[in-house]
């Protein structure tokens, strides 16, 4: 109910409600006693009126004269609260009354006892009527207390209200004065506070009464204000160094960014920084000197828009071989190097000019191998075409020159045709093989299956030629299924996708040697094991790649008495990769045979001399391939092989071991 | 009802008191109920009512120290003459007292007789003798009390009247002065007043 008022009106209604309480129960207990104060002197005063009047009327009672005493009685009228009064004879008869028009059943018929009560707002009573020792009879008054307490409790009201609203008046005033103690230092603080939460200025400080709580509130407040205030300093200072720091390194990295910028730009080839979708994203002054262009019209707009093809040369490739390469680029993420090529360059008239070009898209890959840009670097070979075109030398040398170079710009031209052919048939006869090997494998189990059905069935009706036919079919049957097997795998590895990790390889070999089982065999090879670095790839096919090459030179090792697998990296060529090999002493391989080696179906030694079937290493080079690495093989026969694959060194992740060159890497 | 209070519990009176005062009751009731009654019966309510009130007279009268030879020597109401009272006086005033002295019944047949004595009833038959008794009674505090006519004139104190049928009385003031005794001015107020001489 109060919650809501100032603190100034609460502190005066406080002070004003605990008079007005304590005036009333003051006024209560004082009309209490003044109210019995008042019936006892009331009854007194009744009882000395009786005294008065009965001694009057002895003599009339004494001689039964009634007369006499209905005339003393008859006195009352000056009481005008006594509204009744009797005489009773020493029998105790009736003897006279007041009012004496009053019939003599008004009043009581005989005396009571002695003594004056209050009943129903009346006080009345009997007391003896006596002449010296003698009693006479009774007087009998009855006196209106109703009327007399009415008007004694009005004006007591009247009285009380009176002093009461003088106490009021008397305490607002005092209220007034005193409570600005209290609130005074109160409402400051309020206003105070107020002040700050709306201008927020924190330098606003309240004023301070006295020494009592309020004082020691207000300066626990001012406290409170000097620690924002120093606070808020700190926070801004802090924030302005931050701030100069961040500015700071803004400057610098727009620096060195400005920096790297025209460094780039003044790189003497030429080159175009291309988004996956072939918008231009930054030229060097060089290219756009080439191409007679300006940065600001070129960059941020499509490459062919900007370059389109010379439209007065009817049958221009320029566009359409360029587009080739780099959706080359996008799908393989490996660079892509054009043929020469003629793509003329649109002079800022609008005129076409000729011009010859050397073109190579590399990828720039992120760190999760995802396309970032293609580098588009290109050299103008016009002047040289030109120089070979109609430069010196006799005129049949030139003629022959200019043949030659016609055939060679003609023949690179269909060698790019026939390349993208070639691909496109690749892809069909990979998927032609898989569904063919698939296809194959049901009735391949048949003939299996029933010729062991066979071999049971038949075992005492067959000879022993027989039974070699037979031994010979299902061994050629299960040789057929592991070709299939193979062959399957190796079109999975050319559909299936590439999903690049960090790949242990340490884990990847030493998983290989204890799956492989390799020292079950009557002569397990002796291991030599370099730490192998960390490089990026996908781990299923890289394991692959491992079994394979470990389980030939295992393999192939066998026959010698004392077998040797060493293992290791060779040291980082100039392209950036990291080759990794597996040599063995085994029987090795004539060199002139290398080429055949990691084609499918290709086998240097027959099956019945070492069991194959001839995929194993087509496996390795297409997925050594697939990551963007190499495949190679050196080796003499009889001194054992080595087989070496590369992977791309930017895949590359420093790890222990990473940079671990080993000794025994140059191939013998 | 707070008014019947039981008569136990009255101050001073006494059952013998009691009885008297019923048969007064009963007397009072008699004479109202037949108004026709004989005169016997009227004049013994008459001379009841002035017993009562001759004994009430001690009440309102003081007499002086030497009437009393004692303190607690008895006041004496006498009667001189024929006894009209018959025994109501002796009703009257048996176990009563007056200042704390008790009452005593005398009668005279002469005022000769008469040794100590405080009030004194002169009946009707000494009223050829009022002369002489009230010479013989000069000087001595005795109040004197009748009915016959001409009471006062011959020197009587309070003379018994009947007015409007009711016992009423005069007072000869100057008489109960000569005589030594005061007289309450209460009692004069029920009274009328006489001068001397006159009845």
């Amino acid at each position: 109910m109060l919650r809501n008022v100032p603190i100034r009106r609460k502190l005066m209604l406080i002070i004003l409600l605990t008079s007005v309480v304590v005036m009333l129960l003051m006024r209560g207990a004082f009309f209490t006693y003044e109210f019995f104060t008042f019936r006892e002197a009331t009854s007194r005063q009744l009882s000395t009126l009786g005294e008065i009047l009965g001694s009057n009327s002895t003599a009339a009672l004494a001689f039964d004269n009634s007369d006499d005493a209905t005339d003393i009685l008859s006195a009352l009228k000056a009481e005008q609260h006594v509204v009744a009064g009797a005489l009773y004879d020493r029998d105790g008869q009736l003897f006279a009354h007041y009012p004496a028009a009053l019939p003599a059943g008004a009043f009581p018929a005989s005396p009571g006892a002695n003594g004056y009560r209050f009943a129903d707002s009346y006080l009345s009573g009997f007391q003896p009527v006596m002449q010296k020792d003698h009693q006479l009879g009774w007087l009998y008054l009855k006196f209106d207390t109703g009327t007399v307490m009415q008007e004694w409790i009005w004006g007591s009201v009247r009285l009380a209200l009176g002093i009461m609203a003088v106490i009021l008046l008397i305490a607002y005033l005092l209220s007034r004065a005193l409570q600005r103690q209290i609130s005074g230092p109160i409402l400051a603080l309020a206003e105070t506070a107020t002040a700050i939460s709306e201008r927020r200025d924190y330098s606003v400080r309240a004023p301070k009464g006295g020494n009592d709580e309020l004082g020691r509130l207000t300066d626990a407040f001012n406290l409170m204000l000097d620690q924002i205030t120093q606070l808020n300093r700190e926070l801004e200072q802090r924030v302005i160094d931050r701030t100069r720091q961040l500015e700071a390194a803004n400057l610098d990295l727009e620096r060195s960014r400005a920096e790297i910028n025209s460094l780039f730009e003044s790189l003497p080839g030429l080159y175009v920084v291309l988004t996956p979708d072939y918008q231009i994203v930054s030229a060097s002054d060089a290219y756009l000197k080439a191409t007679m262009t300006h940065r600001e019209a070129i960059v941020g707009r499509d490459l062919f828009e900007v370059f389109p093809d010379n439209p007065e040369e009817a049958g221009a490739t320029g566009t359409s071989n360029l587009r080739a390469s780099l959706d080359r680029v996008r799908q393989t993420s490996v660079a892509d190097t054009m043929a020469i090529q003629k793509y003329d360059v649109r002079r800022p008239d609008g005129v076409f000019e000729e011009r010859y070009w050397s073109p190579v898209n590399s990828p720039v890959l992120s760190a999760k191998c995802e396309l970032k840009y293609i580098i588009h670097r290109v050299e103008d070979v016009t002047d040289f075409v030109r120089q070979k075109k109609g430069g010196g030398g006799s005129g049949d040398m030139q003629a022959r020159l200019q043949q030659m170079e016609a055939e060679i710009f003609h023949s690179s031209q269909q060698v790019q045709a026939a390349n993208q052919q070639l691909q496109i048939a690749n892809r069909e006869l990979e998927a032609f093989s898989y569904s063919v090997s698939h296809d194959l494998r049901a009735p391949l189990r048949h003939v299996d299956g029933f010729t062991g059905l066979l071999q049971k069935h038949a075992a005492d009706k067959l000879d022993e030629k027989g039974q070699r036919y037979l031994n010979t079919i299902s061994g050629a049957a299960r040789q057929m299924g592991r070709l299939i097997d193979d062959l399957l795998a190796f079109s999975r590895i050319s559909r299936s996708e590439l999903n690049t990790i960090e790949v242990d390889h340490d884990g990847l070999v030493a998983n290989v040697i204890r799956d492989g089982r390799f020292e079950r065999l009557p002569q397990p090879p002796e291991w030599s094991i370099a730490p192998l670095p960390r490089v990026r790839g996908d781990p299923a096919m890289l394991r692959q790649v491992w079994f394979n090459l470990i389980d030939n030179a295992v393999k192939y090792s066998g026959k010698n008495p004392h077998p040797k697998v060493t293992i290791g990296t060779a040291p980082d060529s100039a392209d950036g990769e990291m080759v990794f090999f597996v040599r063995d002493n085994g029987v090795g391989f004539d060199m002139q045979y290398v080429a055949k080696l990691f084609g499918v179906f290709q086998r240097l030694h027959g099956n019945n001399e070492f069991e194959g079937t001839g995929i194993g290493l087509a496996n390795v080079h297409r997925i050594v391939s697939r990551h963007g690495g190499r495949t190679w093989a050196e080796g003499r026969v009889g001194e054992g092989a080595a087989f070496y694959f590369s992977l791309p060194a930017k895949a590359r992740v420093n790890g222990p071991g990473a940079t671990a060159a080993n000794g025994a890497s140059s191939p013998t | 009802m707070a008014f019947l209070i039981p008569s136990e519990g009255l101050p001073g009176r006494s059952g013998r008191r009691r009885a008297f005062i019923g048969a007064l009751a009963l007397l009072a009731l008699l004479s109202l109920r037949a108004p026709a009654a004989s005169v016997e019966l009227a004049a013994a309510r008459e001379y009841q009512v002035k017993a009562v009130f001759l004994f009430n007279f001690a009440q309102f009268v003081d007499w002086p120290p030497a009437a009393f030879a004692e303190p607690n020597t008895p006041l004496v109401i006498g009667v001189l003459g024929d006894d009209p009272f018959r025994n109501y006086l002796d009703e009257t005033v048996r176990g009563e007292t007056a200042n704390a002295r008790p009452i005593v019944i005398e009668r005279f047949r002469r005022v000769e007789d008469i040794k100590t004595c405080h009030v004194l009833f002169i009946s009707r038959s000494e009223t050829g003798r009022l002369d002489q008794i009230f010479a013989n009674l000069r000087g001595r505090n005795i109040l004197t009390v009748g009915d016959a006519e001409g009471f006062a004139q011959h020197g009587g104190m309070i003379r018994f009247v009947i007015d409007n049928n009711k016992v009423r009385f005069r007072i000869n003031l100057e008489a109960a002065k000569a005589a030594n005794l005061t007289i309450s001015s209460k009692l004069l107020r029920p009274a009328e007043i006489v001068a001397p001489g006159k009845d």
